[in-house]
C-alpha cells in the first residue's frame, strides 16, 4: 500500500517535470528564444558618409571629412602595449588608462582614446598594427564647413538627433544616435543627404567579447547636393554684413534661383560637430541678436517704401494712377484727422519722379484712390503673406493687412490712416528679404512670380521644379513704367539711391526705411541689374540698419565686387 | 529475471552515453577542458561499467554485514574532509585518499542508506531483544541521529543541496517501512517549524539563492544569472532544439556550471523538449525497473535498500530539474548519471550493482 504510494508520488512529480518544461519550452520557448538571441547577438553601427554640399561653381560647402580616431578594442589590447600607444599619441600612460576604464562599454566595442587624430599619428599605428595588437584606427566621417559661418544660414548643422524629431521621423528610419541635419539644407535634405548607416552583426561569448560576426551590412554614401548659390557672392555677402544684422538676397531673375543668401550675424556650424564646444553652442543659442535664425526667410519685417512698388502697380493696372498722375506734395498729408509726414517736401511729383524720389505723399494719394482691398489684392498676387516655397527649412510667410479679415477676425474697424500706412509698406505690412528680392524680381522679368529654388541637384538629378512660374496678369506697359522709375532711383541725380554709382551696371531699384517698432530704422534696398536685360534681382536689408543709404552701400560694394569678378558680364 | 537486469543496464548505458554527448558539446570548443572534464569522464564511465559487472557479483547481503563500516568510514572522510580537504569554489567537499581524490559526501549516501535500510529490517529483532523504551524511540530516534550526522557534516562543508537530500531518503524509507503514520506526519511537522529555525544557519549566498528563487530579477547579474541564464537556455530550445553543438547558451558560455549541476540546461536547448522528454522517459523506465526489483525483494533489508536508492535517485533526479527551470532554489545537486563527476556516477554504479545483485539473487533463493 504504502509501496503505491510512494509511487504515485514519484509519478506526480515526474509529471510536474513535464508540465513544467512543455510551459517552458514549448509554450514560453519564443520568448526565451528571443532573449537567448539578445544575449548573444550585437550589433555595432557604422556611421554613413553624408552627402556633400556644393556650390553652383563645384566649391564645397559642406564636406563629410575622414577623421582618424585612434581606439582601443579591450578584448584584444594588452596593458603592456599602453606606454608605446602613449609615446605616439604624446599623452601619459595613467591618462590613456583612465580613459579607457571610463569609456568601457563591452570587451569588443571599441574606445576612442584620440578624436581627429593627425596622419601622423595614425600611420604610426597603421605601421605597427602588428605589435599594437587591440589598437585600431577608425575611419570616422564628420561633417565639415570650410567656409564657416559664411551661410551657416543656409546650409544648417548637424547634430544627434533629438526626441521630437524622432518622434516625428521613426516611421522613415531615423533611430536614436543619429546624426540628423538641423536647419538650412540640412535639414531639408536631410532624406538625401544622411545615406544609409551600415554595421556589422557579432556573436558574443557571456563576458561580451566577439566570438564571430553574422552578418555585414556596408554603409550607403549619402547624396551629394548641388546648390544654386555662388559661394563668392556669398563670402563677400557675408563680409559686407560682417557682425550687422540684416539679410541679402540675390536670385536669377528668370528661373528664381537663388545666387545668394545670407543673413547676418551668423555662427560657426562646425561646432556643433565637435565633440567639447557646448559652451561655444550655449553662447550662439543664448546671444539676443539670434544668430540661428535665417532672416532671409524665417524673419519678415516692415518693407516701408519698396512696398510702394505694389502700391504703384496696384494703381496703374486700376487706372486709379497713370504716368501723368501727379500731387503736390507740402511735406505731408492730412488723412482724416492725423498729419502723415512725407520725409521731404518734394512740390508737384508726377507717377516716375514720386518713385525716383519715393515721395510719401503722392503714395498716400494714390494708396488711398485704390483702396484697402485693392492693395491687399495685388500685394497677395505678389505672393506677399504667403510663403514662397522655396526650398528651406521654417520659412514664414509674412503679414498683408486685410480690412475684411481684420473686422472678422478683431472686430477692428479700418481707417483711412491704415490704408496711408498700408500704401508706404507701414503698419501691419511684414515681408521677408526673400519676398522682397521676388518681388523686384517680378519687375525685373516683366511679370513673373517666381518659385525661388537653392538646390539644383541631388546626386547628379535635377530636382524637380515645377517651372510654371505664375505670370502676373499686367499690363505690360505698366511693367515698363515700373522698371524705368526704378531705373530713375539709381540714374537720376535726385534718386533716392543715387550714391551708387556703378553707371555701366544699370542697376534698377527701390529703397526703403522702414520705422521698426524700436525706433530705429530698418533700411532696405531690392533692385535688379542690368536694368534693360536683367541677370539678377537682390535685396539688401539692414535689421534697425537705419537709413536705406547704408543698404545702398552695402549693395554697391557687392555689385562692384561682382562686376569686378565678371559676374554680371 | 535476469531480462531485467539487461534492461536496467541498457537504460543506465544510454543515460551515461548521453551525458557523454552532452558533455562533449559542453567541452569539444577547448582542449582542455575537454580532455580533463570529456576524456576524464568517459574513462571513468567506461571504469564504472566494469564496476557494475563487478559489484553486481558480490552479494548483497555483504553490504549488510558491512553497512556500518561504510556508514562509520564515510563519517570519518567526513570529518577529514572538513579538516583537510582541498578546497574548491569555498567549499571543501572533496578529499584524497589512496591516491584517490573523491566526495566523502558522496560515500555518505551510499552509508546512511545502508544502516537505515539494515536497522529498519532489524526493528523486530530490537524490539524483542536489545531495545526497550518508547516507541518513538525506537522508530524515530536512532535512525534520526543516524541520518542527521553526516547531514550536518556535509552541511558544513557547505553542501547544502547534498545535506537536504538525506530529507527525502530518511523521510521515504521511513515511511515505507510500516512507521505508523502519526510518526511519520509529527516528524514532516517538525521538520516544517524547523525550517524558519534552520534560515538561521544558512551562510548569506545560501540565503541569496533562497531569495533569488523567490524573484531571480533582484540579482540578475549575481546570484539570479544562473537561474536566469539557465531558463533561458532551456525555453530557447524549444521543441527540436537548437541542435547538438549548436546551443548559443552554452557554446557562448552564459551558462555558468553547465558541466555539472546545469547540464540539464544544455540539454534543454540543444535537444529541445524531444531530448528532455527522452531523458525523462530514460530516468521514469529506469526509476519503474527499480521499483519492480524493490517491490519484488524477498528480504526487508533488500527492500529497503532498493527504496533507500530510488529515494535518492528521483530525489536528486526532481531536485536538480526542477532548479535549472526555476522551479526550485539553486541547491549544489548533479543529475544523476549524467552530470560530470566521479564519486557520484561510481556512487550511482555500486547502487545499481547492488540492486542488480538483489534482482539476481531472488531467484537463487
Amino acid at each position: 500500500m504504502r509501496f503505491k504510494i510512494l509511487s504515485l508520488i514519484l509519478a506526480f512529480l515526474f509529471l510536474f517535470l513535464f508540465f513544467s518544461l512543455v510551459y517552458i519550452q514549448l509554450i514560453r520557448g519564443g520568448y526565451y528564444y528571443e532573449l537567448g538571441e539578445r544575449n548573444h547577438i550585437r550589433l555595432i553601427e557604422w556611421d554613413a558618409m553624408r552627402g556633400r554640399i556644393f556650390d553652383r561653381n563645384g566649391k564645397i560647402l559642406a564636406d563629410s571629412k575622414l577623421t582618424f580616431d585612434i581606439v582601443v578594442i579591450p578584448q584584444d589590447f594588452q596593458d603592456k602595449n599602453l606606454r608605446r600607444l602613449s609615446e605616439i599619441l604624446n599623452t601619459d600612460v595613467d591618462k590613456l588608462k583612465k580613459k579607457i576604464k571610463s569609456k568601457y562599454l563591452s570587451p569588443f566595442s571599441p574606445i576612442v582614446i584620440k578624436e581627429n587624430a593627425s596622419k601622423t599619428e595614425a600611420l604610426l599605428i597603421e605601421q605597427e598594427k602588428l605589435d599594437l595588437s587591440g589598437v585600431m584606427v577608425q575611419i570616422q566621417p564628420k561633417r565639415y564647413y570650410p567656409n564657416y559661418s559664411a551661410g551657416a544660414n543656409i546650409l544648417g548643422y548637424v547634430g544627434l538627433i533629438d526626441r521630437s524629431k524622432i518622434t516625428k521621423l521613426k516611421n522613415y528610419g531615423y533611430k536614436i544616435q543619429d546624426i540628423v541635419g538641423y536647419s538650412g539644407i540640412e535639414e531639408y535634405y536631410d532624406i538625401s543627404l544622411r545615406g544609409e548607416n551600415g554595421g556589422i552583426q557579432v556573436e558574443v561569448d557571456n563576458r561580451g567579447r566577439q566570438k564571430g560576426v553574422l552578418g555585414i551590412r556596408p554603409t550607403i554614401k549619402g547624396k551629394d547636393i548641388v546648390l544654386t548659390v555662388d559661394s563668392r557672392i556669398q563670402n563677400k555677402a557675408a563680409e559686407l554684413l560682417a557682425d550687422r544684422r540684416g539679410a541679402i538676397v540675390m536670385m536669377q531673375p528668370y528661373t528664381g534661383e537663388i545666387l545668394c543668401m545670407v543673413s547676418s550675424p551668423s555662427y560657426d556650424p562646425n561646432i556643433f560637430t565637435v565633440g567639447n564646444s557646448s559652451t561655444e553652442i550655449k553662447r550662439i543659442l543664448n546671444d539676443y541678436r539670434s544668430p540661428m535664425l535665417n532672416r532671409a526667410i524665417s524673419s519678415s519685417f516692415a518693407p516701408g517704401s519698396v512696398f510702394k512698388i505694389v502700391t504703384a502697380v496696384a494703381a496703374l493696372e486700376t487706372k486709379k494712377a497713370t504716368a501723368n498722375t501727379s500731387f503736390v506734395c507740402n511735406g505731408s498729408l492730412r488723412v482724416g484727422n492725423r498729419n502723415f509726414v512725407c520725409w521731404e517736401t518734394h512740390g508737384l511729383q508726377n507717377f516716375m519722379q514720386a518713385i525716383t524720389h519715393s515721395c510719401n505723399v503722392y503714395f498716400y494719394s494714390i494708396g488711398l484712390l485704390v483702396g484697402p482691398d485693392i492693395l491687399t489684392k495685388y500685394a497677395k498676387e505678389f505672393g506677399l503673406g504667403s510663403k514662397t516655397q522655396i526650398d528651406l527649412p521654417s520659412e514664414e510667410k509674412g503679414d498683408i493687412p486685410d480690412r475684411m479679415l481684420r473686422k472678422l477676425k478683431r472686430k477692428e474697424d479700418w481707417y483711412k490712416g491704415d490704408t496711408a500706412n498700408f500704401s508706404i509698406g507701414q503698419g501691419e505690412v511684414l515681408i521677408t528679404p526673400l519676398q522682397a528680392t521676388r518681388l523686384v524680381a517680378s519687375v525685373a522679368n516683366g511679370g513673373l512670380l517666381l518659385k525661388p529654388y537653392i538646390v539644383e541637384y541631388v546626386a547628379n538629378e535635377k530636382t524637380p521644379k515645377d517651372r510654371t512660374s505664375n505670370k502676373l496678369p499686367f499690363k505690360k506697359a505698366n511693367w515698363e513704367l515700373i522698371k524705368i522709375s526704378l531705373r530713375k532711383v539709381v540714374e537720376a541725380d535726385s534718386g533716392t539711391a543715387h550714391t551708387l554709382g556703378l553707371d555701366n551696371l544699370k542697376v534698377a531699384g527701390k529703397t526703403g526705411t522702414a520705422q521698426a517698432s524700436s525706433g530705429k530704422n530698418h533700411a532696405w534696398f531690392v533692385g535688379f541689374c542690368p536694368a534693360d536685360k536683367p541677370k539678377i534681382a537682390f535685396c539688401v536689408f539692414l535689421e534697425y540698419g537705419g537709413s536705406s543709404h547704408n543698404a545702398v552701400l552695402v549693395a554697391e560694394e557687392l555689385l562692384q565686387f561682382m562686376s569686378s569678378e565678371g559676374m554680371l558680364n | 529475471m535476469q531480462n531485467q537486469n539487461k534492461i536496467i543496464i541498457g537504460l543506465v548505458i544510454l543515460i551515461v552515453a548521453f551525458g557523454l554527448l552532452v558533455l562533449y558539446s559542453v567541452t569539444y570548443q577547448r582542449e582542455a577542458l575537454f580532455k580533463d572534464i570529456f576524456l576524464n569522464q568517459l574513462s571513468r564511465a567506461i571504469m564504472g561499467v566494469i564496476i557494475l559487472f563487478l559489484v553486481s557479483n558480490i552479494n548483497y547481503r555483504r553490504f549488510f554485514d558491512l553497512s556500518f563500516f561504510i556508514y562509520g568510514a564515510s563519517i570519518l572522510f567526513l570529518l577529514i574532509v572538513l579538516m583537510t580537504g582541498r578546497e574548491i569554489l569555498g567549499a571543501r567537499r572533496w578529499v584524497e585518499f589512496l591516491g584517490l581524490n573523491f566526495q566523502p559526501s558522496e560515500i555518505a549516501k551510499l552509508g546512511v542508506v545502508l544502516v537505515l535500510a539494515r536497522i529498519f529490517s532489524q526493528r523486530q529483532i530490537y524490539e524483542q531483544n536489545y531495545f526497550y523504551g518508547p516507541a518513538i524511540i525506537k522508530e524515530i530516534f536512532l535512525p534520526s541521529i543516524i541520518t542527521l550526522v553526516p547531514m550536518g557534516l556535509i552541511f558544513l562543508q557547505p553542501d547544502l543541496g547534498t545535506a537536504l537530500l538525506f530529507v527525502p531518503i530518511f523521510l521515504i524509507l521511513i515511511f515505507v517501512c510500516g512507521t505508523k503514520i502519526k510518526y511519520v506526519i509529527s516528524l514532516i511537522t517538525l521538520l516544517l517549524l524547523s525550517v524558519p529555525a534552520g534560515w538561521h544557519f544558512l551562510r548569506p549566498y545560501q540565503k541569496d539563492r533562497l531569495m533569488v528563487f523567490l524573484n531571480p530579477n533582484i540579482d540578475p547579474l549575481g546570484a539570479g544569472y544562473t537561474v536566469i541564464q539557465s531558463k533561458i537556455a532551456v525555453g530557447s530550445g524549444g521543441f527540436l532544439g537548437k541542435g547538438w553543438l549548436a546551443g548559443t547558451q552554452n557554446q557562448l558560455n552564459f551558462l555558468p556550471e553547465r558541466h555539472t549541476d546545469f547540464i540539464f540546461s544544455v540539454i534543454g536547448e540543444e535537444w529541445g523538449f524531444l531530448g528532455a522528454m527522452l531523458l525523462l522517459l530514460l530516468y521514469a523506465a529506469f526509476i519503474y525497473y527499480l521499483i519492480q526489483i524493490a517491490f519484488q525483494a524477498k528480504d526487508k533489508f533488500a527492500k529497503y535498500l532498493s527504496i533507500g536508492f530510488i529515494a535518492l535517485l528521483a530525489s536528486q533526479i526532481i531536485i536538480n530539474i526542477s532548479m535549472t527551470i526555476g522551479m526550485c532554489p539553486v541547491v549544489g545537486l548533479s543529475l544523476p548519471l549524467v552530470s560530470y563527476g566521479g564519486s557520484s556516477m561510481f556512487t550511482f554504479l555500486v547502487f545499481i550493482a547492488i540492486l542488480l545483485n538483489i534482482n539476481k539473487k531472488r531467484i537463487v533463493f
